[in-house]
């Protein structure tokens, strides 16, 4: 190395330890404000650290958020819908790919079109059409059919399973394998990467998502995590939120995908460089 | 291969010609079966909800009693009548024209800063991911109140304060600063993602190439970029472009949370003004989502148009 390049590299890790602090700044604040007391977080706004930290803002906002019972519904909704998902989408993924019928690549292409079309433009049809049918509403079925089937993932499956050589299920049916048992025996346990995507991204989608539970869920028996943080306490009654016990809501809410992260990070980013492929 | 398989066997008289048909047809339908599920709930949660969108556009309801049919008076309505549509596609694209730039600008100049082998560049790469990974909700909340401008002023406003320098009142008054918070909200959230994007690109590009154009005479860092990666970069550019106008003209969550649609209407989307309509003017609301469909359509079109131009160029 000679002298221009280390300075070059003097300044790369300056600046990346600064753009660091920047991103990491606002994790930082929100754990440091969630042990604070109420009292200090509203009057002492610039202080970062806590006099003293406050673990009981945790068990409090555990109750008043009604905590448990919301990570279930989250959990049970993304779950759910990732579940189904990867089911459907690979079943799909596999026959768009592989096997032949009559009008395969329009209906493939009528799948693409449909892509761009986000829920936020349907959700008054679709809350009109739950609440029509009766009893849907405030249900996990609300929560989760309507998002079983997604053009995406159907679209990952398929981009994956044509990288399968044919060889492989060209052997199986020789020896008398049939498409399901073919799917199952030979496709499936090769599918791990897709899986891994689908599972990823959709499950990410739907522990974050707001307005379909928003719109679906009035009960609050019913709430997501992200309902209630919202409903609940950012909006409470009163205005001006508990902002201590708020921030400990938020943090939270952000364990889960947080700690999936930090155990998968490999596996995050390549299912986010995936998305590339749809151009 | 298993229609020549079973054309083999009508070949070596295993079965007969009718028979043969009638198993291509039963191939066809099993393989047909694979997709069923998946089309059945296309069908019904998304092809039939476009429809019942358009539809409903053309009727006047308030989800008591029956739709009426009116023509395009629901059209009429926000397009001439009801400033606050035109005031929310204003808002819209004020926020898609900031939003979309900020977030791929970023996430290429991380993606740059990170692209070669260092000590602790898999650190920083997930630092810069990590806002992706928790909610708007989530990130809306605590930005919203470490820039509170309120009666119990954030991090920021009081830091300000504290030097003689008053924060725009974005709660309250000033509803470009309120989208400038929700902006600077969604680049960081949001800039992870192309440079996940940007890192892919960057490592599909020939190392040759710089090799190459060092002989060329491009020496520089700032070269090499311009002449080299930039041009390279173009499909992954256009694709962010794209994908990020479209994810930001759907944008509600952060306002719905941050700004609540205020001040007087200032960050008020699309997507929101749907939301706040839906209930009581149905036909209105579904009006503004079918004008939304086509604009998406639209944008995809122009932008696939663009880049397929774009790429004969370079």
């Amino acid at each position: 190395m000679n002298k221009q390049q280390r300075l070059s590299r003097v300044f790369l890790y300056v600046g990346l330890v600064l753009l660091a602090v920047m991103f990491l700044f606002p994790f930082a604040w929100m754990l440091a404000t969630s042990l604070k007391t109420n009292t200090e977080a509203l009057t002492n706004p610039t202080a970062l650290l806590p006099a003293a930290p406050q673990w009981n803002n945790y068990p409090e906002v555990i109750t008043t958020l009604n905590f448990w019972r919301e990570t279930f519904n989250s959990l049970v909704m993304a779950v759910g819908v990732t579940l189904g998902q990867v089911i459907l989408s690979a079943l799909a993924g596999y026959a768009f790919a592989r096997l032949h019928f009559f009008g395969r690549d329009v209906l493939f292409l009528l799948i693409l079109a449909t892509l761009i079309i986000p829920f936020e433009v349907l959700f008054v049809p679709l809350y009109l059409m739950l609440a029509g049918w009766g009893g849907w509403l405030n249900t996990f079925a609300a929560l989760i059919v309507p998002s079983l089937a997604s053009p995406f993932s159907i679209f990952v499956f398929r981009q994956f399973f044509i990288t399968v050589p044919k060889e492989l299920d060209e052997a199986a049916m020789i020896d008398g394998a049939g498409y399901y048992r073919i799917f199952w025996m030979v496709m499936m346990p090769l599918a791990g990467p897709a899986v891994a995507t689908v599972f990823i991204l959709s499950f990410l989608a739907e522990w974050s998502s707001f307005l379909k539970p928003l719109v679906f869920n009035s009960s609050p028996d019913m709430y997501t995590l992200q309902q209630g943080l919202v409903v609940i306490l950012n909006r409470g009654a009163n205005l001006v939120p508990n902002l201590a016990t708020l921030m400990a809501g938020v943090a939270l809410a952000s364990i889960v995908p947080v700690v999936m992260f930090l155990l998968g990070q490999k596996y995050f980013v390549r299912s986010v460089a995936s998305t590339g492929l749809k151009g | 291969m298993e229609i020549q398989q079973v054309q083999e066997q009508v070949k070596t008289k295993i079965v007969s010609p009718r028979q043969r048909s009638w198993k291509m047809a039963l191939r066809q339908i099993q393989a047909f079966s694979f997709t069923m599920p998946a089309l059945v709930l296309l069908a019904i949660f998304l092809i039939y909800p476009i429809g019942y969108v358009v539809y409903l556009s053309f009727q006047r309801w308030d989800l008591l009693g029956s739709p009426a049919f009116i023509g395009l008076q629901n059209y009429n309505t926000i397009l001439f009548k009801d400033s606050a549509f035109l005031q929310s596609i204003g808002a819209t694209v004020l926020f898609v024209v900031l939003a979309v730039p900020t977030q791929v600008g970023l996430g290429l100049f991380l993606a740059i800063l990170i692209e070669n082998k260092f000590r602790g560049r898999t650190f920083f790469r997930a630092v810069f991911f990590l806002p992706l990974v928790i909610s708007f909700v989530a990130a809306g909340i605590v930005y919203q109140w470490m820039f509170s401008t309120g009666a119990t002023p954030g991090i920021f406003p009081a830091a300000l304060a504290n030097l003689g320098i008053k924060f725009p009142d974005w709660q309250h008054t000033n509803g470009f600063m309120a989208m400038i918070i929700v902006v600077i909200m969604n680049t960081w959230k949001s800039a992870g993602f192309s440079m996940i994007l940007y890192l892919a690109g960057l490592q599909s590009i020939n190392p040759d190439l710089y090799e190459a154009a060092s002989i060329d005479g491009i020496r520089n860092a700032w070269q090499r970029f311009r002449f080299i990666s930039w041009p390279l970069l173009v499909p992954t550019t256009t694709l962010l472009i794209i994908t990020n106008t479209i994810g930001s003209f759907q944008a509600f969550v952060p306002f719905y949370v941050m700004t609540n649609g205020g001040p007087s209407g200032a960050t008020t989307t699309l997507i929101f003004y749907i939301y706040n309509n839906f209930a009581n003017r149905t036909g209105v609301a579904t009006a503004a989502a079918t004008l939304f469909l086509l604009a998406v359509l639209a944008i995809t079109a122009v932008q696939l148009l663009v880049s397929r131009r774009r790429q004969a160029y370079y």
